[in-house]
Parts: structure tokens; C-alpha cells; sequence
């Protein structure tokens, strides 16, 4: 079994490295960078989000700041783009220590009410204060190095939702994972077993927050704009959440079916502007509701009913 | 004398102030309080009583003081059956997943009222037969306040005797204490859980019909109520009627005081900060032990 994945696994990163050299820059490269975009964040929310059940519900705060000192030290320092992409993540791991302290203390929903207002204040704050925040309320618009093409920023996207996906398979079977599955089961318990609480939940918030800094980072290079609305507004926050419960929270795989599921979904409703939001609450509710472990869970489900049908192994 | 004036129109606008936001937070506080719910659809519930009211007054004429009570029943029936048909079992799985599921379902109010009523917003205010100014102590009022303040009066004081002084308050009020307990007493906790989230969707509602009295509404009304509201909530430690009103209070004197000193559009974030730093310093409310 472990052998057949590994197989996969290379096969599918083969297809994903050779389809800018058959297709060319436009097309289904600039789809796909909007997949590995979802796969990302949603990977990295999974880490707090799944793993360790710490609902967070303003990840775009370090999406956001990603995406700003990114575009604070390339666009406005003209500093080299590898450069500020390290900077930017750095900033966000300090960002999500001074964040997370405070708020993983809270319990349940109240972390996910304390992390929304977070992305509220960020939201109205990089608003009104365009003397922080390049571009006040309309954004500013990246002016990408010369000769970039949407091929680099697809290679850099893909190398990161490898790492990604990378690290969240190390926490996943790390001491760290197990710790974490503890305090998602039950906290008091896993605080009596002598694991420190909330050391776990701030490490992996800000295994979580670099990666969601990084992809908010590398959007810039394809989207080449960047205004508070868009970044920090609720609708990023969801997005990642929404993709995990498609796919499957806690899990490895979830993200990754999720994301690409989702933004098939967001392709067919790209012209319906209020209906898209209508429709992600009826999916979450509905999913919620009678599948809280999404396609992974329908997949078990079926899986099971053939076991017992056809007596297979 | 000038100086008396001042302060005497800052009082009764502060007056005016917390009493708005102590009618908008009972729903909150009862759902909040007693079912451990962090109802992010508080804001759904204000925006349904606003519409209501709104679409009753331009096809029917019926003035919002008189719709907010035919709100009464239905607003009733829709919170006790979201709670008895999809949030009671989910509460023993967890908070979040609650909490998840009542953010979906306020996704798809608001944008079910955007497709319906589109962005604008609708005022309905100016048109009402008390839309008239009066003079108290030499300040203009608009009679609309007066209004709003009556209703608060009156709504607070009969929740206060609804909670307090009749047997279904004593149940609701058991239950938030103790559940087990309560169930031993004889007390059906289920079914009053579904009543109290009736109650609590009653009580926002009614603020969202009373409301188009004095504010336009569109489909992000209650969006800042709502924070607005949890804050009082976490503030007042989700338990009495009297808590809920000292802390519109504070709130009230915090925001006249800040507003004065900051421009408008940064004036929200001391709302939230306020409200991360009540999180994190005394989750339990103020109030509280």
C-alpha cells in the first residue's frame, strides 16, 4: 500500500511540473495557480484548523500581512523578491507568537470569535491608516520585475504547496501531531498527561501562519495587487476553512481534494456575486450537518457500504 | 451655562446610546448565557426584524412598533426550530461546529437579503408619524429616540420579569446553572434550550423591527451590533439583564468618549479591542466572581 502512494505521489508531482512546459503561460496555468493557492492555505489552516481543533476563523490576518511586507519590501524597497519572501515570513512567525499567546488560551469559540475580531481590527485598521498599509482602501497595484511570466510564479507556487503538504505530513507523524490530536480530543486530559497546552497550539500556529504568510506573499506575483478587503476581509478566512471541511478536516489528503474541489466550485459561480457566498454557507452547513468529515468521510462511507455488500476484505 | 448644555446633551445622548445597546444585546446575552452559544447569527436575527418590519410598512402600511410584536410568534417559531432541527445535536459534539454552522446559515441570510433587497439602504424612518423633533431642557430630540427608549423600558422590564418572576425564567435560568441539576428538578432541558433560543431570536428580532424606527437597514445591519453585542455580552459576565445594561453603559460612555477623540472609521476598532482584551484577561465577564 505505502508503495503504490509513493508512486502516485511522484506521478502526480511529474504531471504538476510538466504541464507549464506543454501548455504554455496561459490557460490552465493560471487555473491551476489559483488551485495550489486554496491547497496551500487551506494545508496550513489545517495544521491549527484539523490537527489541533483550534477553529480559527481570521487566518487572513497573517494572509494579509504576508501579502503586505511582501509588498512593502519588494514593491515599495525594491529589495529582491527571494529576499522579501523570507522576510515575510519571518515577520509572520513573530506576528502569530504575539497573536497566538493571547488568544490560544481561549477555549473553543472563543478563539474562533477572538481570531475573527482580530481580522476585523487588521481590516479596519489597514483602512484607514494608508500611512502603514500602502494603498489605504484602494490597494496598491505590484509592479513585477521585468520578463516575470505567470511560468515562475507557478513553479514557486508548486514548490511551495510541496512544503506545504511536506510539513504537515512530518506534523502529522510527529510527537508534536500526537500531542496535538491529545489537546483536540480533550484538553484538560492532555494538560494531565504533562503536555504543555499551549506551547503545542502556538507551535503549530505558527508552523500554520508561515505558510498561510508565505502563500499570501506569492499571490502577489500573479495577482499583482493587493488592498485590505482583499486580503484581510472574512471571505479568505472562510475559504480555507470551507476547503478543509470539503476535503477533510484533519487529514492529509483533505486539503488537497478539498482545495482542488473548491475552486472548481468557485469557477462555475464566478458570475454569480452574491450567490457564490449563499452557496459556500449552504455547502458548510449541509456538510456540517450530516458529513462533518467531508469527502474523505463520503469516501469511507461508500467504502464501507461496498465492504459490506460485496464482502470484500 | 454653555458648559451645562454640553454636558447635558452628552448625557442624554449616552442615555440614548446604551439603552439602544443594551435592547440589542438581551438576545445575545439569553443565547450566549444559557446554551453556551456563541450566536454569530445574532446579526441575522436584527437584519430579519428589520426587513420584516420594513416589508410590512411599504405593502401594508403597518407602523414597526406594530409589526415588531406580529414578530413576535414567527420570530419565535424560526429560532426554535434552527435550534431544535439543527443545533441540538450538534451541541454535544462541539462548540466550533456549532458556531461554524451558525456562521453558514448567517452567510446565506445576508446574502439571501442582498439578492432580495439588493445593498441599498432602506430608510423607512423619516416617513413614520413620530419622525418630528421635540425640545427637552433647550436640546433637539428627534421624538424617534423617545420612542426607542420606551421600548427599551418596556422590553426590559418584561424580560427581566419573564426571567425572574415566572417558572419557565426559574427552568431557563436552572438550566444555565446547572444542567444536570435542573434535569433532576424535573426540568425538561431540551425542550427549554429550544425555547431560550426561541426567546433570545424573538428579543433580536424585535430590536431589528424597532430599529427602522431611527436606521436604515441593508443587509450588513447587526454586522457591527453583533460584535457590538458580544462585547456587552462577555462584558456582562452572560447573565443578568442588570449586568447587560451596566455594561451597555460603560460601553455607551467608552464609545462617546472615544468617538470625540478618534475619526469615525477607526472608532469600531476600540469596540474590538476591547473585546479581545476582555477575552483574554477575564473570559468569565466582569461581573463574575
Amino acid at each position: 500500500m505505502k508503495s503504490i502512494y509513493r508512486i502516485l505521489v511522484i506521478i502526480s508531482l511529474v504531471i504538476m511540473v510538466s504541464i507549464p512546459k506543454i501548455s504554455g503561460a496561459d490557460g490552465i496555468v493560471r487555473y491551476l495557480l489559483w488551485v495550489l493557492l486554496i491547497i496551500t492555505l487551506s494545508s496550513g489552516w489545517n495544521i491549527i484548523g484539523g490537527y489541533a481543533g483550534q477553529f480559527s476563523l481570521g487566518h487572513s490576518v497573517f494572509y494579509g500581512i504576508g501579502a503586505y511586507i511582501f509588498v512593502l519590501f519588494f514593491h515599495s524597497f525594491k529589495i529582491h523578491w527571494a529576499l522579501s519572501f523570507f522576510i515575510a515570513g519571518v515577520f509572520s512567525v513573530i506576528t502569530s507568537i504575539i497573536v497566538g499567546v493571547p488568544t490560544l488560551r481561549l477555549r473553543g469559540g472563543y478563539f474562533a470569535v477572538g481570531t475573527l475580531t482580530l481580522s476585523e481590527v487588521m481590516r479596519v485598521w489597514a483602512n484607514n491608516a494608508p500611512e502603514v498599509f500602502k494603498g489605504g482602501v484602494t490597494g496598491v497595484a505590484v509592479t513585477l520585475p521585468e520578463g516575470w511570466s505567470p511560468i515562475y510564479s507557478y513553479y514557486l507556487m508548486l514548490s511551495l504547496t510541496v512544503v506545504s503538504v511536506a510539513i504537515s505530513y512530518f506534523v502529522k507523524n510527529s510527537t508534536l501531531g500526537l500531542k496535538l490530536r491529545a489537546i483536540k480530543d480533550d484538553e484538560d486530559a492532555a494538560e494531565g498527561l504533562g503536555i504543555n497546552v499551549l506551547r503545542c497550539k502556538v507551535a503549530a500556529l505558527m508552523l500554520s501562519s508561515l505558510i498561510v504568510s508565505l502563500a499570501g506573499a506569492a499571490q502577489i506575483t500573479f495577482t499583482a495587487y493587493v488592498s485590505p478587503d482583499s486580503v484581510f476581509g472574512v471571505k479568505r478566512s472562510l475559504e480555507m476553512v470551507l476547503a478543509c471541511l470539503l476535503g477533510g478536516l484533519g487529514t492529509l489528503y483533505g486539503p488537497i481534494i478539498g482545495g482542488a474541489l473548491f475552486e472548481i466550485l468557485a469557477r462555475i459561480l464566478w458570475g454569480f456575486p452574491h450567490l457564490h457566498l449563499l452557496i459556500y454557507g449552504g455547502i458548510i452547513a449541509t456538510l456540517i450537518v450530516f458529513e462533518p468529515r467531508g469527502v474523505i468521510g463520503i469516501a469511507d462511507r461508500i467504502r464501507h457500504i461496498l465492504k459490506s455488500r460485496l464482502f470484500l476484505r | 451655562m454653555l458648559v451645562d448644555g454640553l454636558i447635558y446633551s452628552l448625557f442624554l445622548h449616552f442615555i440614548f446610546l446604551s439603552s439602544t445597546y443594551a435592547l440589542m444585546t438581551y438576545g445575545m446575552a439569553l443565547i450566549c448565557g444559557i446554551m453556551r452559544i456563541i450566536n454569530v447569527l445574532h446579526a441575522g436575527f436584527i437584519m430579519f426584524g428589520g426587513y420584516f418590519a420594513y416589508t410590512l410598512f411599504i405593502y401594508f402600511g403597518i407602523d414597526p412598533l406594530l409589526s415588531s410584536i406580529i414578530l413576535i410568534p414567527i420570530a419565535f417559531i424560526l429560532g426554535f426550530s434552527i435550534h431544535r432541527v439543527l443545533l441540538a445535536r450538534l451541541a454535544s459534539i462541539s462548540m466550533q461546529m456549532t458556531l461554524l454552522l451558525l456562521f453558514a446559515i448567517w452567510l446565506i441570510a445576508q446574502n439571501l437579503a442582498l439578492l432580495v433587497f439588493t445593498a441599498d439602504p432602506r430608510m423607512i424612518a423619516s416617513r413614520l408619524p413620530y419622525a418630528f423633533e421635540i425640545y427637552l431642557g433647550g436640546v433637539s430630540i428627534s421624538f424617534q429616540r423617545i420612542v426607542l427608549l420606551a421600548s427599551f423600558i418596556l422590553i426590559s422590564f418584561s424580560t427581566y420579569i419573564l426571567l425572574n418572576r415566572t417558572m419557565l425564567g426559574k427552568a431557563i435560568r436552572g438550566t444555565s446553572q446547572d444542567e444536570e441539576a435542573a434535569s433532576y428538578c424535573g426540568v425538561n432541558t431540551k425542550l427549554i434550550k429550544d425555547i431560550a433560543f426561541g426567546i433570545g431570536t424573538v428579543l433580536a428580532s424585535m430590536f431589528g423591527a424597532l430599529a427602522t424606527v431611527l436606521y436604515p437597514i441593508d443587509p450588513f445591519f447587526g454586522t457591527v451590533f453583533q460584535f457590538k453585542a458580544f462585547v456587552i455580552t462577555v462584558l456582562a459576565g452572560m447573565e443578568s439583564i442588570i449586568g447587560v445594561i451596566v455594561a451597555s453603559m460603560m460601553i455607551g460612555a467608552i464609545e462617546s468618549v472615544a468617538g470625540f477623540y478618534l475619526k469615525f472609521g477607526l472608532l469600531d476598532i476600540v469596540t474590538y479591542m476591547l473585546l479581545l482584551v476582555i477575552l483574554i484577561i477575564r473570559p468569565q465577564g466582569l461581573f463574575k466572581g
